[in-house]
């Protein structure tokens, strides 16, 4: 049975809801956040014995008492607690977008790796219901080849959201929409099996359409990815919706067939009176827990998971590009394992 | 209009009608319009002469083999042009230097230079010329509506997803070893039957040559802006004819406009085995105040019983007045002097974000629209 910490709370009772009950060969055995009262309801939804404030806490009392780490915490506080998770030789669970820029993040899962841990990269998306029944028409054939890759992918602003800090220039702080295009950009070199030979990015800055925003950095981009044997994909991605549900929309186009994972065709609608309001279907929690137990499977099967720190790093390459062309408005090209502006 | 008040009906002569003949449907079936004539060149093949003798035979109205004495012995005042692509604008040129308005189907050539003679001659004559579009579907005029109303504030971003379910003969990879390739213009005449011949004409076409000018008339229309810049992509993914001629199937445009506001456009004719309707027909456009997801397809009619034909829709638009509503729209430009909703010069705008596109798919870079 895999003993997991949990480090930061914030809407994990929520996204692991039933885990107790469900999660298969594995509990939680503690929960760790600076948030007492969150850390107390989230431990007994999880039904997780031990409490800490913070991960060192965790670390000093109670080393022995767990075996992995999910790591959902601040993007502050992750470098630290990374640093940390290298060295303890614990699994570890990291949310991919903040690997964005970050090297140091690359050196902690290199020694995790060194040292025999399991390291897997939270992207939810990959776990999703619908896009794990569009990976599944890829898979078993009957899409035939991908060609093109369609994402639009719209979001409100999250508030709460902690910019990260750029450690130097050509990290990607506080522009925020690009960090947020990683696990879209995954999900296209997903889809076609490799990394993106060629990439060109459009950007609308907020002050354009008279919106303020904390984060500085554009609001929205669209990105235009090649891949090889012709394959294209484009994502748009906002954060500027206002306040409310977002959107989001997947459809693959194969040589045989296509597949659409589409929130337009899952809308519900509610009268009363005036215009009628639309209810999204909702996409449920499922996936959290799925992406969990795949972390979970992996470990015990001392196999690769499903997302890999490579994975990671490849979005990352690209969508760092992305980042350095579009102010020059120039396409970037995979030369040898790394892009340059052509 | 006239002196009496009511509409003027004009005559309408048909400079070859070998590929789509719904323009010409369309605009006879509008009660100001009335066909007078169908003409073509003398020069022209057997198969073509046997479509436009169909057709007017259909109509009851001639058939001459000579364009411009058709247009001597026939008096009118329109033309309307759906010859093979590559004719399209010689025959708008002749028309319209024949004193005679212009209705022309897709595309509006297939060479730049041509468009602006085009443009020159419906200048230097003073006559009016309309694109064929699709600008007044239903649902089209509830996204222009939308934006009209600000109901999504200031627009920043239009994306449109224009993707087809037809086929265009047998799928990429079929062809066998020491086969032939397959001749466009032979594919195109055989496929007139059940209208999948868009790009017919000597000259191979790609989708976004053939069908480009309909999503990019929608990104016209709604962002009121042209296009500065495209970035393309685009591949023979789907068709052996589209990869034999060397022309795409599939195609990805990143867009951005003069102002500052950007788009995309996917395009593609993607087999009939991947949509169960015409295609997913998409527009999302995003703005200071929210987003709009608009379907080209609704409102649609859901009809399905046993035995039904496979290629028969399955879901079929309906409360569909575009027809009307272009040759209106055309019709009101000639009474007003006004401009119509697709002219001349919007056209060859088009065209030319279309020539960029696949310059800069063949190039690998972004290229300023000329």
């Amino acid at each position: 049975m895999l003993r997991i910490a949990l480090i930061g709370c914030k809407n994990a009772a929520v996204d692991y809801a039933k885990a107790p009950f469900r999660l298969e060969e594995a509990t939680f055995a503690a929960v760790v956040d600076a948030d007492e009262a969150l850390a107390q309801s989230t431990a007994e939804e999880l039904a997780a014995p031990i409490r800490a404030a913070t991960f060192d806490e965790l670390l000093r009392q109670h080393a022995d008492d767990f075996d992995a780490v999910v790591v959902r915490c601040n993007i502050s506080s992750v470098e630290s607690i990374m640093k940390q998770v290298a060295t303890s030789g614990k699994h570890v669970l990291l949310q991919m977008p903040l690997l964005l820029g970050m090297s140091w993040n690359n050196d902690s899962i290199a020694v995790c790796q060194s040292a025999g841990a399991t390291v897997m990269l939270s992207q939810p998306l990959r776990f999703l219901p619908s896009i794990v029944e569009v990976k599944s028409a890829l898979e078993s054939g009957s899409l035939g080849n991908p060609g093109l890759l369609r994402i639009h992918d719209w979001r409100p602003p999250n508030a709460d959201e902690e910019a990260p800090a750029p450690p130097d220039e050509k990290v990607i702080g506080g522009e925020s929409v690009f960090q947020d295009l990683l696990p879209d950009v995954d999900l296209a070199n997903w889809v076609f099996g490799s990394a993106p030979s060629e990439i060109y990015a459009s950007t609308v800055e907020p002050e354009y359409i008279g919106i303020e925003r904390e984060t500085a950095g554009p609001g929205y981009v669209q990105i235009h990815l090649g891949y090889a044997d012709g394959g294209m994909a484009l994502i748009d991605r906002c954060v500027m919706l206002p306040p409310g549900s977002d959107y989001f929309s997947l459809s693959v186009f194969g040589s045989d067939g296509a597949a659409y994972a589409d929130d337009h065709r899952n809308m519900h609608l509610l009268y009363q009176g005036g215009r009628p309001t639309a209810l999204p279907s909702g996409r449920g929690c499922l996936h959290h827990l799925a992406e969990l137990q795949e972390f979970v499977d992996a470990i015990a099967a001392g196999r690769r998971p499903a997302v890999t720190a490579e994975d990671g790093s490849l979005a990352e390459k690209a969508v760092r590009a992305a980042y350095l062309a579009w102010p020059v408005e120039r396409v970037m090209r995979m030369v040898g394992s790394n892009y340059e502006l052509v | 209009m006239n002196s009496s008040n009511s509409p003027k009906v004009f005559r309408v002569a048909v400079l070859s009608v070998v590929k789509h003949d719904y323009v010409a449907r369309a605009v006879a079936a509008h009660p100001r319009m009335r066909l007078a004539v169908v003409a073509d060149d003398p020069s022209e093949p057997d198969w073509v002469h046997q479509r436009n003798e169909q057709f007017a035979e259909e109509f009851g109205i001639p058939y001459i083999r000579d364009v411009e004495q058709a247009l001597a012995e026939h008096p009118c005042e329109i033309a309307v042009v759906s010859s093979q692509a590559e004719r399209h604008c010689d025959l708008s040129v002749r028309a319209a230097d024949a004193g005679l308005h212009v209705i022309q189907d897709k595309p509006m050539s297939t060479r730049l230079a041509e468009c602006d003679q085009v443009v020159e001659a419906v200048e230097r004559n003073n006559v009016k010329f309309m694109m064929w579009n699709r600008n007044f579907l239903p649902a089209l005029n509830k996204a222009r509506r939308a934006l009209e109303d600000g109901d999504i504030g200031m627009p920043y971003a239009f994306h449109v997803d224009f993707h087809f379910a037809k086929d265009a003969g047998p799928p990429k990879g079929s062809r066998k070893p020491g086969d032939p390739p397959l001749d466009w213009l032979e594919a195109q005449i055989a496929a007139h039957v059940d209208g999948a011949d868009g790009g017919v004409g000597r000259e191979p076409m790609g989708e976004l040559k053939i069908e480009g000018v309909y999503p990019l008339a929608y990104l016209r229309m709604l962002a009121q802006e042209d296009v500065r810049r495209v970035f393309a992509r685009t591949a023979s993914h789907f068709h052996q004819l589209n990869a034999d001629n060397d022309v795409e199937d599939l195609a990805t445009l990143s867009l951005e406009m003069r102002s500052g506001m950007v788009a995309t456009l996917s395009i593609g004719r993607i087999g009939a085995a991947a949509h169960p309707e015409i295609g997913e027909i998409k527009l999302h456009i995003l703005g200071s105040d929210g987003g709009l997801v608009i379907s080209e397809a609704r409102p649609e009619v859901g009809v399905y019983y046993r035995d039904q034909p496979a290629k028969e829709f399955r879901h079929r638009r309906v409360a569909d007045d575009l027809n009307h509503m272009l040759v209106e729209d055309f019709a009101s430009a000639i009474d007003n002097d006004g401009q119509t909703c697709l002219d001349a010069k919007a056209s060859r705008a088009i065209s030319g974000v279309v020539e960029a596109a696949l310059e800069s798919a063949r190039t690998g870079k972004p290229v300023d629209v000329g």
